[in-house]
């Protein structure tokens, strides 16, 4: 019976090229469309590196304090993340780093822009990160206020040339020399949160580990035993924040939150928790729209088709055929058309991350089409052909067929 | 005439209803789509109010300096000093952190009695901060030393501040409250585009540094010689010779014409992808309405040859069948229009309501356009059947 439909639809296929054209046309280039946007997507939040153990971490990114007319937002400091993130009893570990610290260095007449980041020493257990050469540096080191550096290959690169080995070298940042301990892979820019040229002992920090403000630039990762220990943190730290007494007599309010991976990275900063409704309504209209005119568009062009084939249907419900039977075929028929248009939309994408990457928008972002995007533009595709064949068939099951064999 | 049209496709509504969908959409793409463009357009047409070239922006943080006011002032004034001394180093000045170009935001209310302008950026910077970054007066003058021993101290507005608080007289004499404290206006400056060629200036404050944003100063701008703009050695030098006078800091030199490039590359990509999926839904659109045109043509030839043969000619025929068209466009724009007048109505982004009237008068005549180019040749061939052929068919 589908070797019969398929039959049917490559032959009305070729009947009208010009209509096939336009029908293909339209659904590679919205699959096209849809693919790049996923594979974006699947770069957000399914590319595991640096931070493979995601499924069981809990991100702190930042503390607001509200009073009347009044508010200040901002990452950490350290002096709250020692006094009471440290503190906390779920986690297994946690970690804490600076945000990425810019500067510069000169070397061979050269300038190299840096951007570092201060971590301890639980970052790199907690972090998978791939280290090419040498190894992380330890807590004992931390603590003896070591000057050595964790750097990515791209810096390591530009400052010592490409390939070169680099640990126990030096590398010259502002007054100072670090001891490279390890040279790891580099993070890409989408992982907005943890990447970075460098990153040095949180010891050597000018913060002050006892200081009173909230306000500062650290970030705090936390790692649950098990995915069922990650409710137990969330309430430890909802805890903690009812409890934490005000910075300022004009707050009369705190917002901090710990959340999983996707909800910190929509989060941005914003503890309030409307960014991320934001941000998927935004994607969702633009979905919405990308997809509403082909299918429109198809669906047009569809039941101009199906007209066309009035005859056809008129005799096969003259000799029984039930509206079913026909609604069934139809959208079957459909969906043969919209999966090769798929195959034109995936070599289409193809094409269009060849160009995206090699515009390099993005510092270490490569896109691609890995499973879970083609898998994707399958379900999109089958979406997309019951979607636009859904209304043709309906209407040409209730074709009068008085009316189509007169004619 | 219009009302037969009127009546031949209400007969059709069924027939005709996707079409006006597709229709409309299309339009709301091309309505968001012109609005960005005639947004960014009028913005670029505008001066830029800077002098990017030749420019560095250094960035401190961590840096102990003096408690006392007396020490602090002369702290910054030796920086000064021994940085225009250095050869290479034309002008410095410090300044608050949303230096141009910079992600950096200070807004406020800033007002005088009853009327208060919302949204103000709040610019701080010493007296040289208009001379390096080549800003122009439109009246007045920028603030000296001298002017800080007045009562109030001195504060330069932009145009479009000056604008909305003083429209009708004026600026340089009048007392403004920026943050609580009062600045006596001594010059009115040309709106500088901050956040690069394409996006609007907004109205803008400039004021000295006080004691308390000295305190917390972290950005120093220097304007130095071409000569030595990019030489990477130099900069070396002048970063080394920071890090030491600084003791224990952290210091980072950028370029203010790459963040520049950066910020403006930044507003038009999303543009350039923008334009390329509309580009491609457009084409989608039009071949499909093209062929829709063409097959009712096709199927309404019988009623086409009746016309023909009591005495329509070619002509008429073209006309009729592109007049069809169009109202049904028509009646597209009009729903289309209905939902893109609430942009300007509404306020719902803070642009002005001209640029959304200028991209809605675009786009009507783009689809009036699209849907003339779809039915051209349609109409074409109707025109060409002949009244004996079409009536044998049926």
């Amino acid at each position: 019976m589908l070797k019969n439909y398929f039959k049917i639809a490559i032959a009305v296929l070729k009947r009208r090229k010009f209509f096939t054209f336009i029908s293909l046309f339209g659904i590679s280039f919205t699959l096209a469309t849809l693919l790049v946007l996923t594979s974006f997507l699947d770069k957000v939040i399914n590319d595991e590196y640096p931070d493979a153990k995601r499924s069981r971490s809990i991100y702190v990114t930042g503390i607001e304090e509200r009073g009347k007319g009044t508010r200040s937002s901002s990452a950490l400091s350290l002096g709250y993340v020692n006094k009471y993130i440290l503190h906390m009893k779920t986690p297994a570990a946690i970690a804490f780093h600076s945000m990425q610290i810019g500067t510069n260095a000169y070397h061979n007449g050269k300038k190299i822009s840096v951007n570092y980041k201060f971590v301890n020493s639980v970052f790199w257990d907690i972090m998978e990160f791939d280290f090419l050469q040498g190894k992380p540096f330890s807590a004992q080191q931390v603590n003896s206020l070591d000057k050595v550096a964790v750097i990515s290959q791209d810096l390591s690169d530009a400052y010592f040339g490409i390939g070169e080995p680099a640990v126990g070298k030096y590398l010259e940042v502002g007054n100072d020399k670090y001891r490279i301990s390890g040279v790891v892979k580099n993070v890409p820019a989408t992982a907005y949160m943890l990447n970075g040229d460098m990153y040095i002992p949180y010891t050597l920090s000018q913060d002050n580990p006892n200081e009173q403000t909230y306000f500062g630039s650290w970030n705090a990762v936390l790692l649950a035993r098990s995915k069922s220990d990650m409710p137990l943190i969330q309430k430890e730290y909802e805890d903690i924040i009812a409890r934490l007494p005000h910075s300022d007599k004009r707050f009369t309010k705190t917002l901090s939150n710990a959340d999983e991976y996707l909800d910190a990275y929509m989060r941005a900063g914003n503890q309030d928790g409307k960014s991320k409704t934001w941000i998927y309504t935004a994607l969702g209209i633009f979905v919405f729209l990308i997809v509403l005119l082909p299918v429109v568009n198809l669906v047009n062009i569809n039941i101009t088709r199906i007209m066309e084939r009035s005859s056809e249907i008129a005799v096969r419900k003259a000799f029984g055929a039930t509206a079913n039977t026909l609604v069934y075929q139809f959208i079957v028929e459909n969906i043969i058309l919209t999966l090769l248009g798929g195959l034109f939309g995936l070599l289409l994408a193809q094409f269009f991350l060849w160009i995206l990457n090699g515009a390099a928008l993005l510092t270490n972002v490569h896109l691609t089409l890995n499973l879970t995007v083609l898998f994707t533009g399958l379900l999109i595709c089958l979406i997309f052909g019951f979607l636009s064949g859904v209304y043709p068939a309906w209407r040409m099951s209730r074709f009068p067929i008085i009316k189509a064999l007169k004619a | 005439m219009f009302r037969h049209l009127l009546k031949l496709i209400w007969n059709k509504k069924k027939h005709h209803l996707l079409l006006v969908v597709e229709i409309f959409v299309s339009f709301l793409v091309i309505f968001s789509l012109t609005s960005m463009l005639v947004y960014y357009y009028r913005n670029y047409m505008k001066p830029a109010g800077i002098d990017d070239r030749n420019i560095w922006q250094v960035n401190y943080y961590d840096v102990t300096k003096p408690k006392q006011i007396d020490s602090l002032r002369q702290f910054y004034a030796m920086m000064y000093q021994q940085l225009k001394n250095t050869k290479g180093i034309e002008e410095v000045s410090f300044v608050s952190n949303n230096t141009p170009y910079s992600a950096n935001m200070h807004r406020s209310s800033v007002g005088i009695n009853k009327r208060n302008a919302e949204n103000t950026d709040i610019y701080e910077g010493t007296e040289t901060y208009a001379s390096l970054l080549g800003m122009q007066m439109e009246s007045g003058r920028w603030y000296t030393k001298d002017d800080m021993a007045g009562k109030y101290p001195p504060a330069v507005i932009g145009v479009a501040l000056k604008e909305e608080l003083f429209p009708d007289k004026n600026a340089e004499g009048q007392v403004v409250k920026v943050d609580d404290t009062e600045y006596k206006v001594v010059g009115v400056v040309k709106e500088a585009k901050y956040r690069g060629d394409f996006q609007e200036s907004g109205k803008s404050v400039f004021i000295p540094l006080d004691t308390s944003s000295l305190k917390r100063n972290t950005t120093i701008l220097m304007k130095v010689s071409p000569a030595v703009f990019n030489d990477a050695n130099f900069e070396g030098q002048v970063y080394k010779q920071l890090v030491s006078w600084l003791k224990g800091v952290n210091i980072e030199i950028q370029h203010l014409d790459e963040r520049h490039r950066s910020m403006d590359r930044l507003a038009i990509i999303p543009v350039i992808i923008l334009l390329i999926v509309s580009a491609f839904l457009i084409i989608n659109v039009a071949l499909g309405t093209f062929g829709v045109l063409w097959y009712n043509i096709n199927k309404r030839k019988g009623e086409i040859g009746l016309r023909r043969a009591i005495g329509a000619t070619g002509m008429n025929v073209n006309q009729q069948l592109i007049g069809e068209s169009m109202v049904i466009a028509t009646l597209a724009l009009l729903l289309g229009c209905f939902f893109a007048v609430q942009f300007p109505l509404l306020h719902v982004f803070d642009i002005a309501s001209s640029t959304y009237i200028i991209a809605m008068v675009l786009s009507v005549l783009f689809i009036y356009l699209l849907v003339l180019l779809c039915s051209i040749y349609p109409g074409k061939q109707a025109a060409a059947i002949f009244p004996a052929t079409a009536l044998h068919e049926d």
